[in-house]
């Protein structure tokens, strides 16, 4: 076997060769994914799915079939991941054209007749997907909309919606995405800096819960509120 | 039988219905050592692993030419691969962030950070869809949302709109846990009642109280961290 027989194909291949090529398809398929950015995975697990299998899958044929050339699969995941991109950037670029947008089903609690036939959805597939968002009578939606991706979403009625602490009269309390300050036994000095402290404070920390060395700590996070949780 | 395993130039009717059944078998062999994360972790990677997995073993039906052998080789091949990703990117997160990438701060103190959506190529009309799947239609709420590496958008409210909890109006609650299974369809499962340092007399007592009178009769029983019981007949 020589390099050409491996990379365009030929009558026979060793079997190891069928091992290597796995490896770089697989290797160039991870990269196109990462080239799609995350986007494209919560899209293609919907409506675009099955193009996105059926694609992959052709190119997974073509590399165990020793007269196909695995260059053509790797070409054709390429190609697919850039028509992909091409098409997310057209779609940031002007929404309206590319993308399907979103049908209202249900209005003030109304079910909307003409576009419920257009989304080709039935009244029993609309109160099924209701019932998984957890709304089991017409009359606590607002709003129902099927999106472009095929997902019915609900709006309920505000007077339906639990409490909020706004309408309890509670006071402001402070919310923030929780910052990692220790990793796996690392501390996370960009994080550190970011919220304005040095490893002292954290050090003084983590000795207040009773722990000795940062490489002893498996997680700690600064929460909303200003408390460090730690875990072990 | 050669013809079937290995590659030919024509292949009968049969001979593909025999391929079928072999191939049939691999799948589900396949699914048995799929990695067992919930749905809504897995990244790129775990995609293209599941694309490529179904049209892999499947091949030996596309062309008759393509052999068991051959697939097989790959088939296990992308496997170790595959675990061998997921190992290293727990073991280390720089590895991690390249195969799996970054999660992205799209909205953050109320402003949709326009920079990070065009690097996402996450449009406008995309992330209202994304906040109305979780239940937050009104983007005037958010705090801060997060594409994940998963490809969905996790949400903080701001406190205004957040629900108010036990906590907040100073109700004292207790925490239920998970329930313990003590009688599964008319068997009393022994190790989780001692394990709650409770024997059958009790079981059968407390049972009584709720209307069961035989154990014969329960088709399941269970007890919360409360002490709350629950139970369900068998007609």
């Amino acid at each position: 076997m020589n390099w050409s027989d491996f990379w365009f194909g030929a009558k026979e291949l060793p079997f190891w060769a069928f091992a290597i090529r796995a490896v770089i398809l697989y290797a160039f398929l991870i990269f196109a994914t990462r080239l799609m950015r995350q986007r494209q995975i919560a899209i293609l697990a919907g409506h675009n799915y099955l193009v996105a299998a059926g694609i992959v899958s052709l190119a997974a044929v073509r590399m165990v079939n020793p007269e196909a050339s695995l260059l053509s699969g790797i070409v054709i995941v390429l190609v697919y991941a850039a028509v992909n991109i091409f098409m997310s950037f057209l779609d940031v670029k002007f929404p309206r054209q590319v993308d399907r947008h979103s049908t209202v089903l249900i209005q003030n609690g109304k079910l909307i007749k003409k576009n419920l036939l257009d989304a080709r959805i039935t009244i029993d597939n609309l109160m099924g997907q209701l019932r998984i968002k957890n709304v089991f009578s017409l009359s606590e939606v607002e709003l129902a909309l099927v999106e472009p991706t095929g997902k019915i979403n609900v709006v309920k009625k505000a007077k339906g919606l639990p409490l909020t602490r706004k309408q309890m009269n509670l006071p402001l309390k402070n919310l923030s995405v929780p910052i990692i300050l220790i990793y796996d036994g690392k501390v996370q000095n960009e994080n550190l800096n970011m919220i304005g402290y040095d490893p002292k404070w954290l050090d003084g920390k983590i000795k207040e819960k009773g722990f000795m060395q940062v490489k002893d700590v498996f997680l700690a996070v600064l929460e909303g509120d200003g408390t460090v949780h730690i875990s072990i | 039988m050669e013809s079937i395993w290995n590659s030919v130039e024509h292949l009968s009717a049969s001979g593909f219905a025999a391929r079928t059944l072999i191939v049939g078998l691999m799948l589900y062999l396949a699914s048995r050592f799929l990695p067992n994360r919930s749905g809504g972790q897995y990244a790129g990677f775990d995609f293209t692993f599941f694309w490529m997995m179904g049209g892999l073993i499947a091949s030996p039906l596309f062309d008759s030419k393509i052999n068991f052998p051959n697939t097989i080789t790959a088939a296990v091949t992308i496997y170790l691969m595959y675990y061998l990703i997921s190992f290293i990117a727990v073991k280390s997160r720089t590895f991690a962030r390249v195969v799996y990438g970054k999660a992205e701060v799209l909205v953050s103190g109320g402003q949709i950070k326009k920079k990070s959506m065009l690097k996402s190529l996450f449009p406008i009309e995309l992330l209202l869809s994304q906040l109305r799947e979780v239940d937050v239609p009104n983007i005037a709420e958010i705090d801060t949302a997060i594409l994940e590496t998963s490809g969905r958008v996790s949400v903080l409210k701001k406190s205004d709109h957040i629900p108010a909890t036990p906590d907040d109006l100073n109700i004292p609650v207790v925490e239920g846990g998970l329930p313990v299974i003590l009688v599964n369809d008319r068997k009393v499962v022994e190790k989780n009642l001692e394990a709650i340092g409770y024997d059958r007399k009790w079981l059968i007592g407390e049972l009584n109280k709720l209307g069961a009178m035989d154990i014969k009769n329960v088709y399941l029983a269970t007890i919360d961290g409360a002490g709350k019981i629950y139970c369900s007949l068998s007609k």
